[in-house]
């Protein structure tokens, strides 16, 4: 019988056998350039992690094992992190740039990635949201970028189901979105306890990983499982949300939180609901963090929000639209799942060959 | 060449515009057709025998409670598990009044991986807790002491012959209660689906203006993703977990309804309930000519992957462990995926109802 660890060094070498042997479509140019990076379906139905610049142009496509989520982006705009979706167990170091597959690790043994990470400000350091599933409990990977992406540690995010986490203004502390939600492998993606979920924000302190500040929604919004997040210019935590209860419940469904005040949604996403059939697929903000976005795939819709007034500043649809990130025009790029972009400063459109996953980052390559 | 064409010919309508966009008359009336069915021949039928074997349980585990005795005990016990049968013959629809008021996890609470219904079963019985035998205070404490899995440790659980005597008034006074309870909660399903609730009349009518169901390719989406999840269910949850990477590395313990051995009636009933409501829905309807294969090639999957489960020499605990017994469970989850590609893939792809890639199953 193989041991686990044998079986599991069996998938790294399968995953970097793959090293150097990214799909081409056409080759950038050096120098730098602004590109967008996400999961994508491609139409024969394998998974890539896919790199387009601003028009649409896919420009690198790397086979990837499994469905991917999220990426981390390393504060040189380049190196990439594109995690695998729960409960999936691969993550990728990609090159941007160079277009190419640097290096593929995994977490611990008894983890699984949520799909999320994030660099620390000196780029020596990932985080990333993990699950223990033996407990259940939630934790943040931490890995010593510099030595290979090995996992130094990790720490508690005070809740189940941790999803998103970003790293505050500050640089020293991390917010971890606990969705409150409890899954075990052996259960695919099957949610183990509705009735009993917690969602919380949870504050850390990026060196320690002590909790600094946790805040949660009042008990009759337990349902609520808290799951994305951005940051605004004046460091406000701006939360999306995926409600657990029936499609016909009018719930509210984003908020903005800042340290130290009471976690409550805004009151005018209550009326995004119906719209958003209490579902936000994705949550980001502009490039100078004035503007905030929040997309729907369940609605095919994208609402953006002004940070500083809270105020809905523009409203637009696209089948399946899930990932978003800012562009240098301050605006923001919308994929569909569909392939479809949306471009909402421009308000242009274009069509990709590929299915586009939840989440999108803006890099340099 | 011709490949290459017909796979962008394939992506190219998987990326075609909101539905919204192409008003097919035709295409929406074969689908409200559809849905009338699926309702009408399955749905309500389903939930009216599950409501009728919780009345007789509620009946049965009363006259148990007044009269103990091994005849009254093994009553109870068989009438058990045809309630069994009956949710296992309907719990794949997971939406409209069973997802309300966590009524899904009232009637089972299941997987239950770190046992937290078999501790607090047993702080119930062993502190006489007063709440546990009034159906009124019960319905209010945890999901994880009420319903099938509850009934199931009180009916065959450690302790569970006391029933059949004097010593189980307690137990036997619990279990009442959680059959009360059960039969409240599906009457409230069977209520909630009945002809003029609100629920089905949005189910059965959609419209651009509802929140739920926005068009008829909705609930029909809703009803192929409640068969293939079924199917996936049955294969990844209940049968490979238990089945391990070998005999020495088997889990029989996350069987469901492994203390009254009737895990394989439960799986049963679950994989001939995903292929009846296909059947009677008339979801081939909505195919060609050209597909017709396709029904007999579901047929064989699902015939199959039933045969083998029949095969099983005994119990599947011993079955886990067995090389014969491991080999028909593993040839059940192949057929199995055979069907779920069936239906998953090539149906949904050739009558266009392939759920958007990220929200379907939305993370």
């Amino acid at each position: 019988m193989p041991s686990p660890r044998l079986s599991r060094r069996h998938v790294v070498t399968g995953l970097l056998g793959l090293v150097g042997t990214p799909l081409f479509v056409s080759v950038g140019e050096a120098g730098s350039k602004t590109l967008y990076v996400g999961g994508a379906r491609t139409h024969d139905g394998t998974y890539v992690a896919a790199i387009m610049d601003e028009a649409g142009m896919v420009v690198m496509r790397q086979p990837l094992a499994g469905r991917a989520h999220d990426s981390a982006v390393a504060p040189d705009g380049h190196t990439v992190v594109v995690f695998a979706r729960r409960p999936g167990r691969f993550a990728l170091v990609i090159d941007a740039r160079a277009r190419k597959l640097m290096q593929a690790f995994e977490p611990a043994e008894e983890r699984h990635f949520y799909g999320h990470g994030v660099f620390s400000r000196d780029g020596r350091l990932l985080y990333t949201t993990e699950n223990a599933y033996e407990t259940g409990d939630g934790r943040v990977g931490v890995y010593d970028v510099k030595a290979g992406f090995r996992r130094i540690g990790e720490f508690d995010t005070g809740g189940i189901g941790p999803h998103q986490l970003s790293l505050m203004p500050d640089g020293g502390t991390l917010v971890v979105a606990n969705g409150g939600i409890m899954t075990h492998p052996d259960y695919g993606r099957r949610k183990l306890n509705i009735p009993q979920m917690q969602p919380s924000l949870a504050y850390l302190d990026a060196r320690t990983g002590k909790i600094v500040e946790q805040v949660r929604l009042p008990d009759a919004q337990h349902l609520l499982s808290i799951r994305h997040l951005a940051i605004d210019k004046a460091g406000g935590v701006w939360f999306g949300m995926q409600y657990q209860g029936a499609v016909e419940d009018r719930v509210p469904l984003v908020g903005c939180h800042r340290r130290g005040e009471k976690l409550a949604p805004i009151e005018a996403s209550l009326g995004l609901s119906a719209r958003f059939r209490n579902y936000v697929g994705s949550v980001a903000a502009n490039r100078d963090g004035s503007r905030i976005a929040t997309t729907s795939p369940r609605g095919d819709a994208i609402v953006i929000w002004d940070a500083h007034s809270s105020a809905i500043v523009r409203e637009g649809r696209l089948r399946d639209a899930c990932g978003v990130a800012g562009t240098d025009a301050g605006g923001f790029l919308v994929t569909g799942g569909t392939g479809r972009l949306w471009d909402t400063a421009r308000d242009t459109g274009a069509t990709t060959d590929i299915g586009w996953d939840n989440h999108l980052r803006r890099i340099e390559g | 060449m011709k490949t290459l064409l017909a796979l962008v010919l394939a992506f190219l309508s998987a990326t075609a515009p909101v539905r919204a966009d192409v008003p097919d008359p035709k295409r929406d009336a074969a689908f409200v057709a559809l849905i009338g069915r699926a309702v009408t021949n399955f749905i309500r039928p389903g939930y009216e025998r599950f409501a009728n074997e919780a009345e007789l349980l509620e009946i049965e585990s009363a006259e148990l409670c007044e009269t103990p005795s091994p005849a009254a005990l093994a009553a109870t016990r068989r009438q058990f598990a045809a309630l069994v049968d009956a949710w296992g013959r309907i719990e794949l629809i997971r939406f409209g009044p069973v997802a309300e008021n966590n009524r899904y996890e009232r009637i089972f609470f299941w997987p239950d991986r770190k046992g937290i219904s078999l501790r607090q079963i047993r702080r119930v019985l062993r502190s006489k807790d007063a709440d546990a035998v009034n159906p009124e205070s019960l319905g209010r404490k945890s999901v994880a002491v009420q319903g099938i899995g509850a009934l199931e440790y009180l009916l065959h659980g450690a302790g569970s012959k006391s029933l059949a005597g004097p010593k189980g008034t307690f137990r036997c006074a619990y279990a009442g209660a959680v059959s009360r309870v059960l039969h409240r909660v599906a009457m409230e399903i069977r209520a909630g689906w009945a002809e003029g609730a609100p629920f089905p009349t949005r189910f059965l009518k959609p419209d651009a203006g509802d929140p739920v169901y926005r068009a008829p390719e909705e609930p029909v989406q809703a009803l192929v993703l409640a068969i293939t999840q079924e199917l996936v269910d049955a294969r990844n949850v209940k049968l490979r977990a238990v089945l391990g990477e070998s005999a020495d590395r088997a889990r029989p313990k996350r069987a469901p309804f492994r203390r009254s051995g009737l895990t394989v009636r439960y799986l049963k009933a679950n994989i001939t309930a995903a292929h009846h409501l296909f059947v009677v829905a008339g979801f081939m309807d909505l195919l060609g000519a050209d597909d017709k294969w396709l029904e007999g090639s579901i047929q064989f999957e699902v015939g199959s992957a039933l045969r083998s489960l029949d095969a099983l020499p005994g119990s599947l605990d011993a079955a886990v462990r067995d090389t014969d017994g491991r080999q028909l469970l593993t040839q059940a989850t192949i057929n199995l995926t055979g069907a779920i590609r069936a239906i998953g893939d090539y149906y949904t792809d050739r009558t266009g109802l392939t759920l958007g890639f990220n929200s379907s199953d939305g993370d």
